[in-house]
């Protein structure tokens, strides 16, 4: 990287972290630390909501599925505008009444100690889980294409992260967060007009679109499901080969996105603290929901143009030429000697493959006729699958068998190669700004959980408020810590936004669920709260380990598992009494 | 000016309850959110069914 782009990308960390810094005055008590004294104003609070969700990953991640696959992940959110709707009528009204710190203090005005305590075990151990996966895949990416060891982008990150979040709490998270959305939008509109600036010589917007359409790499929706088979099958009629593909293995399409992503996203949203936290921080009821709906209008369209941009990487590629291998170990490993024939030989192939298809584009493109129509079209189609195909034959070889994948390197390769000074610097600042973020956000969560509900719950009861607010300090520099070394520790591949979002689902649908039982189920008490979110948790990880079921609708399962449950338990408990 | 009431913590302390704003024009704006939202699908919906071009077996 130039001398130029460091100075662009550590100037703009560094007024990142003051930014946090300069609002510590304001977190003397944990109403300050934990809820910004809740007066923080509707649209900061809206972006930190956006800024908490848009991870290095999702920049990372979601560019590198579009350029592999096409667009449909963005079918996931479809859910999210209803799910901000639920959440400003049922949930905002229910945290704001009682002025709480966490949102598991609510269930223990509804259910009692035991559930508050569950789930606010359930969400420190699965966010940090989920904070030490994305701490990594930034920093694995971040380490390779910068050449440094792992440990420091690691470290760096989490230090930036952790300084800030201990000294200023929250407000400082939702201030870095403003910033984090602005360089961000920012770096992704001028990699846009890179893009358009370097095609439009070639291919006119109507023809780029085409020839993505030929190649598979739009169709954001799909309405049709592949199956219509509603009964599952198990994982072991799965591995037999035995039984007909179900409507529930179907990773994206229109209903598992509508109803899959509104359960998803009313539990990640409403009840990961990492998240409803931001409902306890604005002025009034109406300014939390103003920043819950504010992320209702914008997100869609934000994953929709972050995808394109992804399509359109992969157009570059297809007109300009580009790498056969984009992760930087596995382009050291070819040159290796024990390689070096065999990739030579695959080089090869890979340059007249990669020639034969920006022929047979640029022909789709001139000719008189829809690409649809071209009579070269299936060639044209072949030609894109063979480059595919090559690509892959090149990473098995040389690439780690257990993790081979490079999906998370290739906006990082184009952005390194391709874009101008100072803008590959504010592209690796909006990278390094998101995983700082995040995670940061992920640590006053997690502090918040560990502090109120846990220590002060149950193990200081009466200290002085100075004596919480240094150990929501001291906790937040242990998460931070605890960040660092399990993001050091890790290891796997693959679309790691997905990894977060499966593993999330296995936890988010109960907690949901526990939600919805205190709002539906009057009679619910303190049995039905604790037990029913157990038994949900459970059903929702029997289903995981024996049936063939794609992870949005583990969402939806654990859910209405634990208001059954809660209602069926709910039946043999004593009557709840007024004041409960 | 009336003092908010006091509600109980769980944990003891006695913070004020924050008053519970009347519905207002909120349904109204929570349809043209939703409104909105369908507008951007079906939008998709169409851009998704315009570009879509299978996959011809050679």
């Amino acid at each position: 990287m130039r001398w130029i782009d460091w100075a662009v990308c550590i100037a703009f960390l560094l007024y990142m972290v003051w930014t946090g810094l300069r609002r510590g005055k304001d977190a003397k008590s944990l109403e300050g630390y934990y809820a910004g004294n809740r007066k923080i104003p509707w649209w900061a609070a809206g972006l930190s909501v956006m800024g908490t969700q848009i991870s290095a990953v999702t920049i990372l991640g979601l560019t590198s599925q579009a350029h592999e696959t096409d667009m449909g992940f963005v079918q996931t959110y479809f859910g999210l505008p209803f799910a901000m709707i639920v959440l400003s009528i049922f949930m905002v009204p229910m945290y704001r009444s009682r002025a709480l710190l966490t949102a598991y203090e609510f269930l223990e005005g509804r259910f009692g100690p035991a559930t508050r305590a569950l789930a606010s075990l359930g969400f420190l151990v699965f966010r940090c889980i989920a904070i030490g996966i994305g701490l990594y895949a930034a920093a694995v990416v971040l380490s390779q294409m910068l050449g440094m060891p792992m440990w420091t982008a690691v470290v760096m990150i989490a230090a930036l992260a952790t300084l800030y979040t201990v000294v200023a709490g929250v407000v400082g998270v939702v201030w870095s967060d403003v910033r984090q959305m602005a360089i961000i939008g920012l770096g992704l509109l001028a990699v846009l007009g890179i893009l358009l600036a370097h095609l439009l010589p070639h291919l006119s917007l109507r023809d780029m679109l085409e020839v993505c359409g030929a190649a598979g790499k739009l169709n954001p929706v799909s309405v049709q499901p592949e199956s219509v088979e509603f009964v599952p099958r198990t994982l072991a009629d799965v591995a037999a080969g035995v039984g007909e593909k179900s409507f529930w293995e179907q990773k994206y399409n229109l209903w598992a996105g509508l109803f899959g992503g509104l359960f998803l996203h009313m539990s990640y949203f409403g009840c990961d603290f990492s998240q409803a936290q931001r409902m306890l921080t604005s002025k009034t009821v109406h300014e939390s929901r103003l920043a819950l709906l504010l992320s209702a209008f914008a997100k869609v369209p934000l994953q929709a143009c972050i995808l394109f941009l992804g399509v359109l990487i992969w157009l570059f590629y297809a007109v300009e030429g580009g790498p056969m291998l984009f992760r930087p170990e596995q382009i050291r490993a070819a040159q290796e000697p024990q390689h070096a024939a065999r990739m030579a030989e695959m080089q090869q192939r890979y340059d007249q493959a990669t020639a034969h298809r920006r022929e047979l584009l640029l022909a789709l493109a001139a000719g008189p006729e829809d690409a649809a129509h071209h009579p070269r079209l299936a060639e044209y189609q072949a030609a894109v699958a063979d480059v595919a195909g090559i690509r892959k034959q090149a990473r098995q070889l040389v690439g780690d068998p257990k993790d081979d994948d490079d999906t998370n390197f290739i906006f990082c390769r184009f952005a390194f190669d391709h874009l101008p000074p100072v803008v590959l610097g504010l592209i690796i600042a909006a990278i390094f700004a998101a995983a700082i973020a995040s995670s940061a956000a992920e640590m006053n969560a997690l502090s918040a959980a560990t502090i109120v509900d846990l220590y002060r719950r149950w193990i200081a009861r009466r200290r002085d408020e100075r004596h919480y607010v240094f150990a929501g300090r001291v906790a937040t520099f242990l998460w931070g810590a605890f960040a660092a070394v399990s993001a050091m520790t890790l290891a796997g591949g693959g679309s790691v936004i997905e990894t977060i979002n499966r593993v999330g689902s296995l936890f988010y649908g109960s907690l949901l669920g526990v939600f919805a039982l205190a709002a539906l189920v009057r009679r619910a008490g303190a049995w039905a709260g604790a037990l029913s979110f157990v038994l949900g948790l459970c059903t929702v990880f029997a289903v995981h380990l024996t049936l063939k079921v794609e992870f949005l609708w583990y969402n939806v399962i654990g859910c209405v598992a634990v208001v059954v449950y809660g209602w069926l338990i709910s039946r043999f408990e004593p009557r709840r009494s007024a004041a409960a | 000016m009336a003092q908010a009431p006091l509600v109980p913590d769980h944990d003891g302390a006695k913070r004020p309850e924050e008053p519970q704003p009347p519905l207002g024009s909120w349904p109204k704006f929570y349809l043209l959110v939703a409104l909105v939202h369908v507008a951007v699908v079906a939008a998709l919906i169409v851009f998704s069914n315009a570009y879509r071009i299978p996959v011809v077996p050679r």
